[in-house]
């Protein structure tokens, strides 16, 4: 027999086949999709319970006082002391000098090239790698405005009439069916009327036809809309400056050896991630990721001769003096863990925001003006990671963002952010201190999923 | 006098009956009557695709159960560019397909004898017998020729789109189908014999 012919006969056979499923499927089919729904709410929640978990563990191993408790003591060489003690006066005209050499060149800006300079007797390590520093630009928000499609819409109010029924016996089933509308064009109470006005137009010749409406109407299995779960992925921008540094110093250094100036020139936080957020009704958990670059534009100049690798591994360990000016930048990879409030179902709404971040470490960029002898030398160093400074950070963070949607699964964000840091930047040994507060601005864009 | 208040707002009386579009955009809603309707009118049609390819009726249900989580969660990705029952069988056919893999490995048999064809009587068979049997004998068919067979006589598909995606030559899948006509006749030449007893029995 001919492949065609065969088909044909098998095809139009096949077509006409139809089994009953079992009366309990559509029942398992339901079970089954809310288990898998439940077990992947179980996963999210563990993985956010465990993160915070986490970063209470950090908090815990980290933590410590900003400022330095009174009696903590470093040793340093005799000579050492006597030589500073001595050449204080020379040390005050050279700070000046080079504070004002170096104020030119940080204020300046943040872009620029590097020369490095170096002397044969040069006391700093070669640089690891020369880079050309760049700032961050800013994220330009892409609002998309994606066109509302009216067919897509469920805005139908579908024509009905009831079905003429007997006035006698009971009355043959009758078949439930939906009606749907669009919520934002007409309100409950007026589609409620327009049926209903429609039914009363309508000659009832049984009032069982009208009881059986009403028995419907409790049926057992009444129309409970749920909220859907929803999922959104965020981007977002921060720029944030320090409010408060407590920027200190260990007392029993500059008493014994050491006289360390500052200046409190701003220091700046920029911040860019993804995050992703599971939605219930108005809360929201969102962790992800985010790349975090800190610049501190304060000037340490730490002035003496030492032998001790204590304060700065990179110090001149000579009979001389040293002016060190130190210019700094962290970068972090970051992992937050938030949880949102949203107030409002209106095109322009709030979210409050709080959570916790967790920081690692991943390079720093040290700028360095060194000051030997009335010469004056700069380096830079980028490394991945840094002995000064501790590997681990978290911070606090809180918000409160306007919202504003552009359709109804893309909205834009902007407000304040304030961020606490709740460990030191720096490790242990270092005479610095900071442990700053950051206020700024955090801005972005949702998208939302529905399920 | 009605009250209005208990009305639930699903619910109408329409002469119609509601669309396809309307239904699926229900269902996207998760609207649980709107489900079940879409459950009770294809679960008879698409458990009879999931027969044809299953090893059993067991598996038929199970696959077809499988299926449905599969229809209901990816709803939302239905554009309308073909029949809604079209839609629906060919993502009961992948179900079945990943469920053969997964819970036997799919063999492509090897040579059968070749048999003389009555071919009349062949033709006669397929137009009259009852059509479950028809259909257990092609569940009886090796899994290979099974899955061939309904995929290119039944469903329409080319040798080369099954080729691809059952990931096997091309002409693997004409001998296989070739193969799988040859043992289906055979069957149905067998039964002929006992056309009196085969015929006319219910579904």
């Amino acid at each position: 027999m001919q492949d065609e012919q065969f088909n044909n006969i098998l095809k139009n056979r096949a077509k006409e086949f139809v089994l009953t499923p079992n009366s309990s499927a559509f029942e398992n089919i339901t079970a089954a999709r809310k288990q898998a729904k439940r077990n992947r709410l179980m996963a999210y929640v563990a993985f956010f319970i465990l993160g915070i978990g986490a970063s209470i563990f950090i908090l815990i191993s980290n933590i410590n006082d900003p400022f330095p408790p009174n009696n903590s003591t470093i040793t340093l060489s005799a000579k050492s002391k006597k030589q500073i003690i001595a050449n204080k006066k020379k040390q005050d005209e050279l700070v000046n000098k080079a504070i004002n050499k170096l104020a030119v060149k940080t204020k300046k800006n943040n872009f620029y090239a590097k020369q490095i300079e170096q002397k044969k007797d040069n006391p700093f390590d070669q640089p690891k790698q020369i880079a050309v520093r760049q700032k961050l630009t800013n994220i330009d928000i892409v609002a998309v405005k994606e066109e509302i499609n009216d067919n897509n819409k469920i805005g139908k109010l579908v024509d009905f009439t009831i079905n003429e029924t007997k006035t006698e016996g009971s009355l043959p089933p009758i078949e439930q069916k939906i009606v749907a509308f669009d919520s934002t064009k007409i309100s409950t109470e007026d589609i409620v009327a327009k049926v209903t006005e429609e039914i009363i137009n309508v000659p009832i010749k049984d009032s069982t036809i009208a009881d059986n409406i009403q028995n419907l109407t409790s049926s057992p299995n009444p129309k409970k809309v749920r909220k859907p779960i929803g999922f959104n992925l965020t981007l977002f921008n921060n720029y944030m400056l320090v409010n408060k540094a407590y920027n200190g110093a260990n007392n029993d250094l500059i008493k014994n050896n050491f006289e360390i100036d500052y200046n409190d020139e701003a220091k700046q936080m920029y911040s860019i991630g993804l995050l992703i957020g599971f939605t219930r009704k108005n809360f929201t958990l969102k962790t992800g990721l985010a790349y975090n670059n800190v610049l501190f534009n304060d000037l340490f100049i730490k002035i003496g001769s030492f032998n001790s690798s204590i304060v700065n591994e990179s110090s001149v360990n000579n009979d001389g003096y040293n002016i060190n000016i130190i210019d700094q930048s962290l970068s972090f990879v970051e992992m937050p863990f938030l949880a949102a409030f949203n107030v409002g179902n209106k095109k322009l709404n709030w979210t409050f925001e709080t959570g916790i971040a967790m920081q690692y470490l991943v390079q720093t960029n040290t700028y360095s003006l060194l000051l030997e002898q009335g010469e004056i030398s700069y380096t830079q160093q980028n490394e991945a990671g840094n002995k000064r400074f501790k590997q681990l950070q978290m911070a606090l963070q809180a918000s409160i963002l306007a919202n504003y949607k552009l359709t109804n699964h893309v909205s834009i964000f902007i407000g304040p952010i304030a961020k606490f840091h709740v460990n030191q930047y720096y490790q242990e040994g270092f005479t610095q201190r900071s442990s700053p507060i950051y206020l700024g601005l955090n801005s972005g864009i949702n998208f939302n999923f529905k399920r | 006098m009605l009250s209005f208040k208990k009305l639930p707002l699903i619910l109408k009386y329409k002469k119609s009956g509601i669309t396809d579009h309307e239904l699926v955009h229900l269902c996207i809603d998760n609207d649980a009557v709107a489900q079940k309707t879409l459950f009770e009118q294809y679960a008879p049609m698409l458990l009879g695709v999931c027969f044809r390819y299953a090893n059993s009726e067991a598996d038929a249900h199970e696959i077809l159960q499988l299926g449905f989580i599969k229809i209901f969660n990816n709803l939302a990705k239905f554009r309308f560019e073909s029949s809604l029952s079209t839609w629906l069988t060919r993502i009961m056919i992948n179900t079945a397909l990943n469920y053969l893999r997964a819970n036997q490995k799919v063999k492509w048999e090897a040579d059968i004898e070749t048999i003389h064809e009555n071919n009349d009587f062949v033709v006669e068979q397929l137009h009259q017998i009852d059509l479950k049997v028809l259909m257990e004998c092609i569940q009886q068919l090796p899994t290979g020729y099974r899955i061939v067979l309904n995929m290119y006589a039944i469903e329409g598909f080319s040798h080369k789109e099954i080729a691809e995606e059952l990931n096997i030559n091309e002409s693997t899948s004409r001998s296989q189908f070739a193969r799988a006509k040859v043992l289906l006749e055979k069957k149905l030449l067998t039964l002929g014999f006992d056309i009196k007893k085969y015929a006319g029995r219910t579904i």
